[in-house]
Formats: structure tokens, C-alpha cells, sequence
């Protein structure tokens, strides 16, 4: 399933990138071009927590979630309807697509390493679809054929297969909820707006690259983390942060990118920890604190700066969460 | 505790040694190093394609009575407006005028409108000043190609006179 749900993270992503390019393709003003990208960006970051808190309560909802998701983005690329109904049509797709698929994956497995594999795909999706290499179609096929796939594999199979609430968690560390948790939460959060200012400024000349750097270090720090432990990765990327800041051009940029991405699996995780019982609601948040990172473009935070804030935010975190571990 | 002590010298130190690695102070030997920064408000780059020298022309439309077609060759893409005088009981009066009309298509090297001239009431002779304003848009280099980011701040004007005759209760335009 982890599988699946890899392959429509980047069917997903491809698909929205591929339909917000089609119309920036024939816009010949920007400003309309900015203004749809950032409503779509506001729709598809900003609304999925709330999505995560739906489906977390309904979560019998899940199964339709899919169908859903295609529905809406298969909409959501026809340009008859116009670039607002798009937009909402495609933000909403995605948002409910991440939540559904992000929370089942965090239920469903205790490690970084799955986690770190799902997310790292979207990037590529997304850099595909932008850049018009892939069209919204071929994407929207695979999508559809998978879709309908996993809807079938979850209509018909065991409810605790895909929503699974007591195996799953009762290997996971309970955390209580108190201070130390809602600090360690804030400082998850932090490390990921973090994130959002490392931004990708070098990107531009390479189109390709940097998306495949993105998902490199994304399942990279699942795997590390399940293989050398929460300590020893943090400090692993902070010394890979400190290594790539000695080197200069491309490769120090590509470095760089791999380690601020490699956190990612673990923010995710120990957020999920925070309150295991809304995993979308938490993978929401999560996703929602990559707003700050897109829509103040002008703001950086220099490169020494964030490797250290991002490694003090990740210590701190996971020594409140563990000091806090029923 | 010594577990946590550890961490924080670990953290100071290697804070210690980026500061002091990365810090954006002038170095006392060489006064002309600055460590490389990116800077923080990048300016967008724009331009503004201009393309050709504007002009324009008026001709009659033959079978439809008082109509004119102004015809822009224009700089590139770009805003333009039109408006025609006439000489009026000694005073120049704005008898006609149109615009902002957009061309944002790069490729579009003329634009054309069909203007209504009336010659005012019992003359046969009547001067026209015709002028067209040209303002060019101002693009953005994106992904997805030249995008208009606004209109440049320079306006460039053209006038032509022309003279317009009743000649057997049919009006003839002539360029001066």
C-alpha cells in the first residue's frame, strides 16, 4: 500500500502542478498568475488541518476520500470552469488527498522510514507538472486507475487494515498531553516554518535537480532515522548542514537541500506523537506551517543560522517528548 | 544531567565554530573580504520589448458614412490611446478619442479601430490633429514565459494632421 500511496502523492501533485501551469502557460498578466497560485497554495496547505480533523473523526470517510480526490482534480483540470473554480476544485483535491493518505500512512506504520518515502515523492510530481514537462492527462490516468484501485482494496478489506486505531498506536510512544508536549509541538512546528525559508532559490536553472534532491533527503532521513535512531540522525544532519557550509556552489546547495529536507520524516512522526489520535489533523499542521515559507518570499534566514535553529528546535523536541513518554 | 550537559556543550561549540567560520565581519588581514551574502529582497528583472518605431494612419472606410480606420503600428506590446481635434470657430476641440487598448501578445506588430469623424455642421474644410499614445508594458521573465508585470513609466506620442473636405457631399481625408 506504501507504494500506492507514493505513486499518488506524485500523480497528486503532478496532476495540480500540471492544470495551475496549463493556465499560467496562456495568462499573459502576473499578477492573476501570483494571485491563483497563492489561493491555491492557501487552499491546499492551509485547509488540512481542518480536512485532517474531519476525517479523523469521521473515519469511515476515508474510503471515499479517493474517489473524492479524483473527482475533484479530474474537475479541477477542465478549464472550462474557469481558473477560480479550478483552483478551489484542485486546492480542495490535494488538501483532502495529503490528509487521507498521509494519516493512514502514519497510522499505519511506527517507523520514519515509510513516512519519509511518502512524502518524498510529491516534489517530483510537482516539479514535473510546473515545469510542463508532463501534462495534467497522463497524470490524471494513472491517477484515476490507481484511485479506483485503493478505493476497491478498501471497500472491500478489513476496516482495521486501513483504519487502524489500536494495533498501531499501542506500538507508538504514548505521550501525555501537557506543557512539555505543546512546547515540543511549537518547536516541531517552528523547525518546519524553518524549512519553508530554506526555500529552493537555487532551483531555478535546475529543474529537475533540486525536486530529486528534495525526495532524496526526504526518504533519506526516514531511513537513517530508523537505522541510527532519533539522536544520532539530528546531529548527523546538523554535521551534513555543517560539512555542505564549508563547500561553495551547486554541490554545497545540493547538500544543503539534502539535509534541511531530511527532517522532514521526523518532524512528521514526532508531531503525529504529539496526538496520535488525529493523525491528520496533526499531518495538516504540519503541511500548514510550510505556508509562511511560500508566501514570504522575500525572507531568509541564512543557512549557519537555520542548520542550528533546526537542530536546537529537533533536540529540544524529542528530549520533551521522550521526558515525556508514558 | 550529563547527558544533557554534553548536548549543550556540543551545541555551543558547534554554534562557536559556524559563527566564527560564517561571521560577516571585516577580516583584520584583508579589509576586502566580506563573506558572499544572497541578498534578502531580490528586485524582480523586468523589461520592456520594444520592437519597431510606432506610427499610425487614418484611412476612409469607403462604404460606411463618417467612419475612419486608425491603424497603429505599434512599438511592441504595449497600452494605446487615440484622440482627434478639429478646429472649431477659432478653438481646437476633442471632436473623437479611445482607449487604453491592450496588446499583450508579443507577436502582434499593429492594431486597428474603426473611429466615427463628423465634420462639424456647415463647414466643407476641417483640420484634424490626430494623436496616439503609446505605453509599453513592462514583463517579467517567469517559467511560463514573458508576463506582463505593469506599464513602463514612459509614454511615447505621435501626432499627424490631416485635412478633411466635403467634396460632392462626400468626405475626403487628406494627410498634411
Amino acid at each position: 500500500m506504501l507504494a500506492i500511496f507514493t505513486a499518488l502523492h506524485f500523480l497528486v501533485d503532478g496532476i495540480c502542478a500540471a492544470a495551475m501551469a496549463a493556465y499560467a502557460v496562456q495568462e499573459p498578466l502576473l499578477a492573476p498568475i501570483v494571485y491563483y497560485f497563492g489561493l491555491y497554495n492557501g487552499i491546499a496547505f492551509g485547509t488540512q488541518w481542518l480536512t485532517g480533523w474531519l476525517l479523523d473523526k469521521k473515519e469511515q470517510w476515508i474510503r471515499y476520500a479517493f474517489l473524492f480526490v479524483l473527482v475533484t482534480l479530474g474537475a479541477g483540470t477542465q478549464s472550462a470552469l474557469g481558473i477560480k473554480a479550478q483552483t478551489v476544485l484542485l486546492g480542495l483535491g490535494n488538501s483532502v488527498f495529503h490528509v487521507a493518505a498521509g494519516s493512514l500512512v502514519l497510522r499505519h506504520y511506527t517507523t520514519y522510514k515509510e513516512l519519509g518515502i511518502f512524502v518524498s515523492s510529491g516534489a517530483v510530481g510537482l516539479a514535473l507538472g510546473l515545469n510542463c514537462i508532463v501534462g495534467p492527462y497522463p497524470f490524471l490516468l494513472a491517477c484515476a486507475v490507481l484511485s479506483v484501485f485503493i478505493t476497491y482494496c478498501m471497500w472491500h478489506a478489513d476496516t482495521v487494515v486501513f483504519v487502524q486505531t489500536d494495533a498501531g498506536s499501542s506500538k507508538e510512544p504514548g505521550v501525555s498531553l501537557n506543557l512539555f508536549t505543546g512546547t515540543g509541538l511549537v518547536l516541531l512546528l517552528g523547525c518546519i516554518v524553518l524549512r519553508g525559508f530554506s526555500g529552493g532559490n537555487a532551483a531555478s536553472p535546475y529543474v529537475m535537480l533540486f525536486p530529486c534532491v528534495f525526495a532524496a533527503g526526504k526518504a533519506l532521513g526516514g531511513i537513517v532515522c530508523d537505522r541510527a535512531g532519533y539522536r544520532k540522525t539530528i546531529l548527523f544532519i546538523f554535521l551534513l548542514c555543517f560539512a555542505a557550509l564549508q563547500l561553495s556552489g551547486l554541490a554545497a546547495s545540493v547538500l544543503l537541500v539534502l539535509a534541511f529536507n531530511m527532517t522532514m520524516p521526523l518532524t512528521l512522526r514526532l508531531i503525529h506523537w504529539c496526538n496520535p489520535r488525529y493523525p491528520g489533523m496533526m499531518f495538516g499542521l504540519a503541511a500548514g506551517c510550510l505556508l509562511p515559507g511560500v508566501f514570504f518570499k522575500g525572507f531568509s534566514i541564512p543557512p549557519q543560522a537555520m542548520a542550528v535553529l533546526q537542530f536546537l528546535c529537533l533536540a529540544a523536541a524529542g528530549w520533551l517528548l521522550r521526558k515525556n513518554t508514558i | 544531567m550529563r547527558a544533557l550537559l554534553g548536548l549543550f556543550t556540543v551545541v555551543l561549540s558547534l554554534f562557536t565554530i559556524f559563527s566564527t567560520a560564517h561571521a560577516d565581519v571585516i577580516d583584520p588581514g584583508n579589509p576586502y573580504r566580506r563573506p558572499p551574502r544572497p541578498p534578502v529582497e531580490p528586485i524582480p528583472v523586468t523589461r520592456v520589448y520594444k520592437m519597431r518605431a510606432p506610427d499610425f494612419t487614418l484611412t476612409k472606410i469607403e462604404d460606411k458614412e463618417n467612419t475612419y480606420l486608425l491603424r497603429a503600428t505599434l512599438p511592441g506590446p504595449c497600452e494605446w490611446e487615440y484622440k482627434v481635434y478639429a478646429a472649431i470657430d477659432g478653438a481646437t476641440k476633442e471632436i473623437a478619442k479611445g482607449g487604453r487598448y491592450s496588446v499583450q501578445d508579443l507577436e502582434k506588430e499593429s492594431d486597428s479601430r474603426e473611429i466615427v469623424i463628423q465634420i462639424p455642421e456647415g463647414k466643407d474644410k476641417t483640420e484634424l490633429l490626430v494623436g496616439v499614445e503609446f505605453t509599453l508594458y513592462r514583463f517579467q521573465e517567469t517559467r511560463y514565459g514573458p508576463k506582463v508585470y505593469g506599464t513602463d513609466s514612459r509614454t511615447q506620442a505621435l501626432e499627424h494632421v490631416y485635412q478633411l473636405d466635403a467634396v460632392d457631399g462626400k468626405q475626403v481625408l487628406k494627410k498634411l
